[in-house]
């Protein structure tokens, strides 16, 4: 690897981003959880519910937090690694970004503070408007950031006019071609990172004996929507292949792992390769007979496409795209067998207690953060050498910054967003070595705007309110 | 809810069966057979997964 | 109608609505590593806590708005204050991870503060360093950025950076004058004695370099020699009933005076360079994006910005009068 400014600065980007979409990913997918945990404890007020939502929403205000503080990095990263794509796709992908900013504010500023603090003082219909409201509002967050990604794989609604895209459609640009799959593929992978995690600590306590009650029903609720969702996951997965496919042919060549222009027949599926780009070869390759040929094209005996269907100077590194295909599609094949497994568990009454299931529901706690990360390695680096698919260039979108001065920051943001992480994570296993009993009635972390309604309550409040 | 052991042999052929029924659905799924098939595949995984769930002994209760 | 200018007009609401209100809780921040007692730095950053994650939003606020609809600005500001910017975003991060983390236990708390006091200097003075590299003019070619990263490391921005930093610390100083009671109250009092001065000799000095060094400020004095004249007055006329209230009954006048201070210095700053979003070097509509991207940009700020206006005064309205000696939950 060739340290040069475009290189650096889009290790820096992909550092700093993937550092960042592991925080919305669990608080999207946890707002969605507590939300149904919510509708559950109203249904039936059994009190293990309020429990599990009381358990979690410190761990969702947490990941919130976090994702809050390195979201603000990234709006301002567009310019400071890549100043000409900023230039030319700013009046494009900036409004987005700008209703983003502000439908999240609106969302903290509204009802964040109520999810957080207001259970006793709005009431507990109220408070799940709330809750709803915050789910819906990290709903609409992704959405617009996904419909700003998603243009740059597949634009749409512009035109080119003295070197610079003009917004023709917004409607086009906002719906654009791959938006309508991405997104529900993005928000579904959200969920079940959030199934997974909940489902995962349950395990854990059910393992060690403890907290029994509120296990069993954190596993039960997890493998539930594990069950459903993966099959739906696994579904619109191979609805946005075959739109990639017709889109950015040169993405999936690469995801597979193949380079001749028709690949041997039956074509195996790949799991280990090591390519050379430069010879346009796989120095190793190890797959599964005939699965490659039934996958990808439906038949015993069909060939597929390689990357040297797709000239050099448009191809982009096989190694990364395939890996990151191979990690998200691997993890979503475990998913599916767990899931699977545990309808068998249930419908056997062993699904507490058989404690093989239990381990692997433990290792499998952050799968879902894995296979997102993946995901996203498959998207980003399966567009390369494009920034903006077909219109411009990731090492034309550079900014004028030394390499040097790149790498300096490069490893600032390494050591602070090491010290972040380490920081949240003891706060996360401080939470859950603690268990569910400790959970307080209201978030712990965020000394912040939200504390408004928190302070409602106290006798203070009552005195400066003059009741 | 105490069951009696089950037959080894029984068990076997029960996790087979789960594990091949497993494989269909997901070849089903990802459109091995078409797409109305992945669609059906789909329905018929949620609404199979959906009767397991509900029919399931009460989740919190204790053994 | 004119939207690149409602644009500009946004961006310079949401950087003056930033500077007002960031600027008193960086500056109780700075004030924090010269508090030796935890008690008082307590009572401190009690008194900023309710408000100030939303005062930041305003800052993401106008680097979106230059995004979308300034996006040549945008993509020449960026590069040119790339190193103060990625400073400035990591130690505004440590400040709010610092805030997050420091009620988690006793022990560490001093190592918090101090943290959170670094990153708010940090912060404050990276901040400086941009203004005085902006004043001083960005060196663009073509429609890039084509000077060096370090173009800002020159007396003149250090100069703004400290004029920045006494600034916020002045405010601050108010704010806390207005917030706390007894001894913090006197610290207040201590602090701005000495802050106020030190930030009218900065400032001052880094007037008279702008004058000499941009011959572009002398030619806008020039043009706009009575209404600057005028402002500048009424700064001098603020800066002395600030003087003149410290340690008296008013509790409201000083930061009323700090933030009028503050104000003026930025609308003259604005009369000084527009209408350019780059200082003397690029217009607001040079830079500006095509129509339909103000649109989309303009009717989400116009719907929302209502909202956050009421939400904050609400926060500020519930959080008036003095901040509790022990915290606003006992």
């Amino acid at each position: 690897m060739n340290l040069d400014a475009a290189m650096l600065a889009r290790v820096q980007f992909a550092f700093t981003v993937s550092f960042h979409i592991i925080f919305p990913t669990t608080s999207i997918g946890l707002a969605m959880f507590l939300t149904v945990v919510e509708g559950l404890w109203l249904k039936t007020r059994n009190p293990v519910y309020l429990q599990i939502y009381r358990f979690w929403l410190g761990i969702f205000a947490m990941a919130f937090g976090v994702g809050v503080v390195t979201g603000i990095v990234l709006s301002f990263e567009f310019g400071l690694g890549f100043a000409h794509f900023a230039q030319i796709a700013g009046p494009v992908i900036g409004p987005m970004i700008a209703l983003e900013v502000l439908t999240s504010f609106f969302l903290e500023a509204g009802f964040l503070g109520i999810m957080l603090y207001g259970l006793r003082r709005v009431g507990p219909r109220l408070h799940f408007f709330a809750t709803c409201m915050v789910a819906l509002g990290t709903l609409l967050s992704a959405s617009w950031i996904l419909s700003a990604n998603s243009w740059m794989q597949t634009p749409d609604g512009v035109a080119m006019q003295n070197g610079r895209l003009v917004v023709t459609d917004w409607l086009k640009v906002i719906v654009n071609p791959s938006w309508l799959y991405r997104l529900p593929h993005m928000l579904t992978a959200a969920y079940l990172t959030a199934s997974f995690l909940v489902a995962g600590v349950g395990a854990f306590y059910l393992l060690r004996r403890k907290h029994t009650l509120f296990a069993r029903k954190s596993v039960s609720i997890g493998m539930a929507f594990a069950a459903i969702l993966i099959a739906g996951q696994v579904f619109i997965g191979d609805i946005l292949y075959s739109t990639m496919l017709k889109h950015q042919p040169s993405k999936m060549q690469a995801a597979e792992g193949f380079w001749e222009r028709q690949s041997q027949s039956p074509a195996p599926y790949y799991w280990v390769i090591i390519p050379d780009q430069a010879h346009q070869r796989n120095r190793v390759a190890f797959g599964i007979p005939y699965l490659g040929s039934i996958w990808l094209t439906h038949s015993l005996h069909g060939r597929v496409e390689g990357l040297k269907s797709t000239p050099r100077d448009r191809q982009p590194a096989m190694g990364m795209v395939f890996y990151g295909f191979r990690i998200m599609y691997g993890i979503a094949i475990l998913m599916f067998a767990v899931a699977v497994a545990s309808l068998w568990l249930r419908w056997h009454g062993g699904l507490f207690t058989t404690r093989w299931f239990l381990r692997s529901l433990v290792i499998m706690a952050p799968s879902g953060i894995v296979a997102t990360l993946g995901g996203w390695y498959l998207a980003e680096t399966g567009r390369q050498p494009w920034v903006i698919f077909g219109l411009l260039r990731t090492v034309d979108a550079v900014s004028p910054v030394p390499s040097g001065t790149l790498l300096s920051t490069l490893i600032a943001f390494i050591f602070v967003y090491a010290f972040l992480m380490t920081a949240f994570l003891i706060f996360v296993f401080r939470m859950i070595r603690r268990g569910p009993e400790a959970a307080p009635d209201h978030a712990e972390a965020s000394a912040s705007l939200k504390n408004a309604l928190r302070l409602l309550e106290s006798p203070t409040a009552n005195a400066v309110l003059g009741r | 809810m105490s069951q009696p052991k089950p037959n080894v042999a029984r068990k076997l052929a029960g996790v087979l069966t789960t594990v091949v029924i497993g494989i269909a659905f997901f070849f089903a799924i990802i459109g091995v057979f078409g797409l109305w098939v992945a669609i059906g595949g789909l329905a018929l995984a949620i609404l199979t997964a959906g009767v397991i769930i509900g029919r399931a002994p009460e989740e919190g209760d204790l053994s | 109608m004119d939207l690149p200018l409602l644009s500009a007009v946004f961006a310079a609401f949401s950087i003056t609505m930033y500077v007002l209100l960031d600027g008193f809780d960086l500056g109780v921040g700075a004030l924090l590593l010269l508090q030796p007692h935890e008690a008082a730095r307590n009572h401190m950053v009690d008194s900023i806590a309710p408000t100030w994650d939303g005062n930041e939003t305003w800052l993401i606020m106008t680097g979106v708005t230059l995004l979308a609809g300034f996006p040549l600005a945008y993509s020449i500001l960026m590069p040119a204050f790339y190193v103060p910017l990625i400073v400035m975003l990591l130690a505004l991060g440590l400040r709010g991870a610092s805030f997050e983390f420091r009620p988690q236990g006793q022990r560490n708390r001093p190592s918090w503060d101090a943290v959170f006091s670094v990153g708010s200097i940090v912060a404050a003075c990276t901040q400086g360093l941009i203004l005085g590299g902006l004043i001083q003019g960005v060196t663009i070619r073509g429609d890039a950025f084509g000077g060096s990263v370090f173009d800002w490391l020159r007396p003149f921005p250090i100069l703004c950076a400290g004029s920045v930093l006494f600034g916020y610390i002045v405010l601050g100083g108010c704010w806390l004058y207005l917030k706390t009671t007894e001894a913090s109250r006197h610290f207040a009092e201590r602090t701005l004695w000495l802050a106020l001065p030190a930030f009218l000799m900065l400032f001052v000095s880094a007037c008279l370099t702008a004058a000499f060094t941009q011959p572009e400020v002398r030619a806008a004095w020039k043009t706009h020699t009575a209404s600057l004249a005028t402002i500048v007055g009424m700064m001098a006329l603020a800066a002395i009933v600030l003087f003149a209230s410290i340690g008296k009954r008013s509790e409201l006048r000083p930061l009323v005076a700090a933030v009028s201070m503050v104000g003026l210095g930025i609308a003259g700053l604005a009369l000084l360079i527009f209408p350019d979003i780059i200082p003397f070097r690029l217009s607001l509509w040079e830079a500006s994006a095509s129509r339909l991207s103000h649109v989309f940009l303009l009717s989400g700020a116009v719907f929302v910005t209502p909202l956050v206006l009421a939400y904050s005064a609400f926060a500020y309205w519930v959080f008036r009068g003095k901040t509790p000696v022990k915290g606003w939950e006992a």
